[in-house]
């Protein structure tokens, strides 16, 4: 995970630790490899600019000067990473959780609620998971498949079109659980049904996390995705989680980068 | 679909901005609305349409004229904050400014007359220059270029500079860099060392643009008469790409756009190993009135394929899609499966479904499973809700292979032909 951008970025170190003198032509040719790795990686293209360009500006600044310019530029580009990719955020429990899925279709939902089912039941809690998702054929089959192979309960409802029917239907039970995983439908914010449905299910889930679902190689959209998403979700929560998919797809740390200057404050 | 390249290229040609977008989204909510108003109102919109984009050419022509006229000294002013600008003007303006400054700094009060009148005309320039930015678009480097000519020969640097932007506006909207590359090196070879005149720089590099994407993507061919043609055995297809693309979901539609033509179709349930996916294609089987092959979870994938092969041999059916579990293609040991499912399955043509909103991984993805199983063509999901449009440049120009249709919602007539022209459209070019 992550080899590839992680060796360019060794690279640009070592090259400005080894430089015997930081002339222009070298920052000039450190800034090009390192904006070329990052976009391929998919950071967001005006996070990039910014963080070369504050090197550049670091590399010129006449009152630093020699090794310890360039100790300060290595510190620089680490620092500017960190901040980029946020504060690590733990989840506490508290006595009753209700974490709602949300996201994209095809990225990755379902998957994740019995990767975290097996998580926290691992650690002692009671978990159970409910289908919401009424819209993609045999989702209910999926989750239920899913919780039987980890002996956890779930709640689904096959053919029931209408997902405030099942919570109403299963909400006492659900009540015996300290970590209730909801699922949704996949969904996009150009349509208005959806996000409405969304919306219902937002205020009658009463979630104690919303975590945001999206593939790893999203690309360039996925700050956009999160600033929709936190328009739509906001109100309901009193916290929101972010939660990234499928990185083992080699060497992409996209999202992450491009989506944390947005909610810096999670 | 693709709407924010569409801007961002469009302001980067000095294009007035349409409003279509937000039209688009107020004629969705009017939809509870009897149709015939619909219909005026939409009718009514595009009158309008019509009528504000003439004026606008109006307005263009006007300004354009205008360098030709003899002008007031007042005028000379404020087309200086407006459009390109000549020498001499800008230096009469500073001389102006100076002299305002140097009479503020002696601040005697004979002088305070003419210093007085001096800020008025400036500052009544600058109301409006105010008003004028909010309405013109924004001056665009191409009238930057032609500061002090009517026609230049582009040089390596100028095409640096121009390329800049334009390699900007590419990456942001998930163009790959092979890509951008690509395209940089043909605009470099049909603009450096021309001679390009002040009038033609936009159409001129327009052209060129709109030329080097027409060379990276490729039109496709009918998949229906190509499937027509073959008439001696069931026409395959396999359909693989990453988890979550959209293969089952594309393969529905694919179905059911068969069917619409006269072709009798069955599915193969290949992917044996996600939870519901057989229940899942089985779904869609039962919708569309289509059989299902399938086998016990955690069976052969290839079997399963062959299996459905040979049910189509026997019962004359024209055409087998074989479904197969989605997979990271740095897996080794899963692309080694494939290889051995088109070994078996022998397909005539084989689809890579992708996503139209992935990144640069789109490439990666795409030049690993045409290593290991190759690509005869591509489906690229969600494109609906992908603003961007890089991904089809790039998928198209590593594969070297047409895309045959793009996925644009959850339906099952959500699958449109892949056409040069409608894309370069989309795009605005």
């Amino acid at each position: 995970m992550l080899e590839k951008l992680s060796n360019i970025l060794k690279k640009t170190t070592d090259k400005i630790a080894n430089a015997i003198f930081l002339d222009k032509n070298l920052v000039e040719s450190i800034v090009k490899d390192l904006q070329r790795a990052l976009i391929e990686a998919d950071v967001n293209v005006a996070l990039v600019l910014e963080l070369t360009s504050k090197i550049k500006k670091a590399a010129f600044d006449e009152r630093i000067k020699g090794v310890e310019k360039k100790e300060h530029i290595i510190k620089l580009l680490h620092d500017e990473l960190i901040k980029i990719l946020g504060e690590n955020r733990e989840i506490h429990l508290e006595k009753h959780n209700v974490f709602l899925m949300v996201g994209l279709y095809g990225s990755g939902k379902t998957t994740t609620i019995s990767k975290l089912a097996a998580y926290y039941a691992k650690r002692g809690n009671k978990v159970c998971a409910i289908g919401l998702d009424v819209h993609r054929p045999a989702a209910s089959e999926q989750l239920k498949q899913l919780c039987d192979k980890l002996n956890i309960a779930s709640f689904v409802e096959p053919g029931e079109k209408d997902p405030k029917k099942i919570w109403k239907k299963y909400e006492d039970k659900l009540k015996d659980y300290s970590l209730v995983l909801v699922d949704s439908a996949g969904r996009d914010s150009l349509d208005n049904e959806l996000i409405k449905e969304m919306k219902e299910i937002a205020k009658m889930t009463k979630p104690t996390e919303t975590i945001l679902i999206m593939p790893a190689d999203i690309g360039q959209t996925a700050g956009r995705r999160i600033q929709i998403c936190s328009k739509y979700h906001w109100s309901y929560n009193k916290q929101n989680g972010l939660y990234c998919k499928r990185r083992r797809s080699s060497y992409r740390m996209c999202r992450s980068k491009s989506t944390c200057p947005f909610h810096r404050n999670w | 679909m693709f709407e924010a390249l569409k801007k961002k290229l469009s302001s980067w040609l000095g294009k007035p901005e349409k409003k279509k977008e937000n039209k688009a989204k107020n004629e969705k909510k009017v939809s509870k609305k009897p149709k015939k108003k619909i219909k005026k109102a939409i009718e009514e919109k595009t009158e309008k349409m019509v009528e504000r984009e003439i004026e606008e050419e109006f307005t263009k022509e006007q300004t354009k004229e205008k360098p030709k006229e003899e002008k007031g000294f007042f005028t000379k002013l404020r087309e200086k904050f407006i459009r390109t600008k000549e020498e001499e003007e800008e230096e009469k303006v500073e001389e102006i400014i100076k002299e305002a400054e140097k009479e503020q700094e002696i601040k005697k009060p004979d002088e305070e007359k003419p210093s007085e009148e001096i800020e008025e005309i400036l500052g009544e320039a600058e109301e409006e220059v105010e008003e004028e930015i909010e309405e013109a678009p924004k001056e665009n480097f191409f009238s930057r270029f032609f500061k002090k000519l009517s026609s230049a020969k582009i040089t390596k640097e100028n095409f640096n500079e121009i390329f800049q932007e334009l390699e900007i506006i590419l990456l942001e909207n998930n163009v790959a860099i092979e890509v951008v590359e690509k395209i940089k090196e043909d605009l470099s070879k049909s603009l450096i060392g021309t001679e390009i005149k002040r009038a033609e720089i936009e159409q001129k590099i327009t052209s060129a643009l709109k030329d080097s994407i027409l060379n990276v993507l490729i039109e496709p061919e009918s998949l229906i008469e190509k499937i027509k043609t073959k008439t001696d055995s069931p026409f395959v297809i396999l359909f693989f790409g990453i988890n979550g693309s959209g293969k089952t979901t594309s393969i529905a539609k694919l179905a059911h756009k068969l069917k619409k033509s006269n072709l009798s179709v069955v599915m193969a349930a290949a992917d044996t190993f996600r939870a519901a996916s057989i229940e899942q294609l089985q779904t869609h089987g039962n919708k569309l009135g289509i059989e299902v092959i399938a086998k016990e979870y955690g069976s052969d994938p290839a079997a399963v394929a062959f299996d459905a092969i040979q049910y189509a041999k026997k019962n004359h059916i024209k055409v087998v899609l074989i479904d197969t579990a989605g997979r990271m293609y740095t897996k080794q040991n899963l692309m080694k499966e494939m290889e051995k499912i088109v070994r078996i399955s022998k397909p005539d043509l084989k689809i890579f479904v992708g996503e139209s909103i992935t990144g640069n991984d789109a490439v990666e993805q795409a030049k690993t499973f045409n290593e290991t199983a190759g690509i005869d063509g591509i489906v690229l999901s969600k494109a609906d809700v992908d603003e961007k449009a890089g991904t089809i440049l790039s998928v198209s120009y590593v594969t070297k292979r047409p895309i045959y249709y793009l996925g644009i919602g959850q339906g099952y007539d959500d699958l449109q032909d892949f056409k040069k022209s409608e894309v370069l459209k989309h795009l605005g070019l």
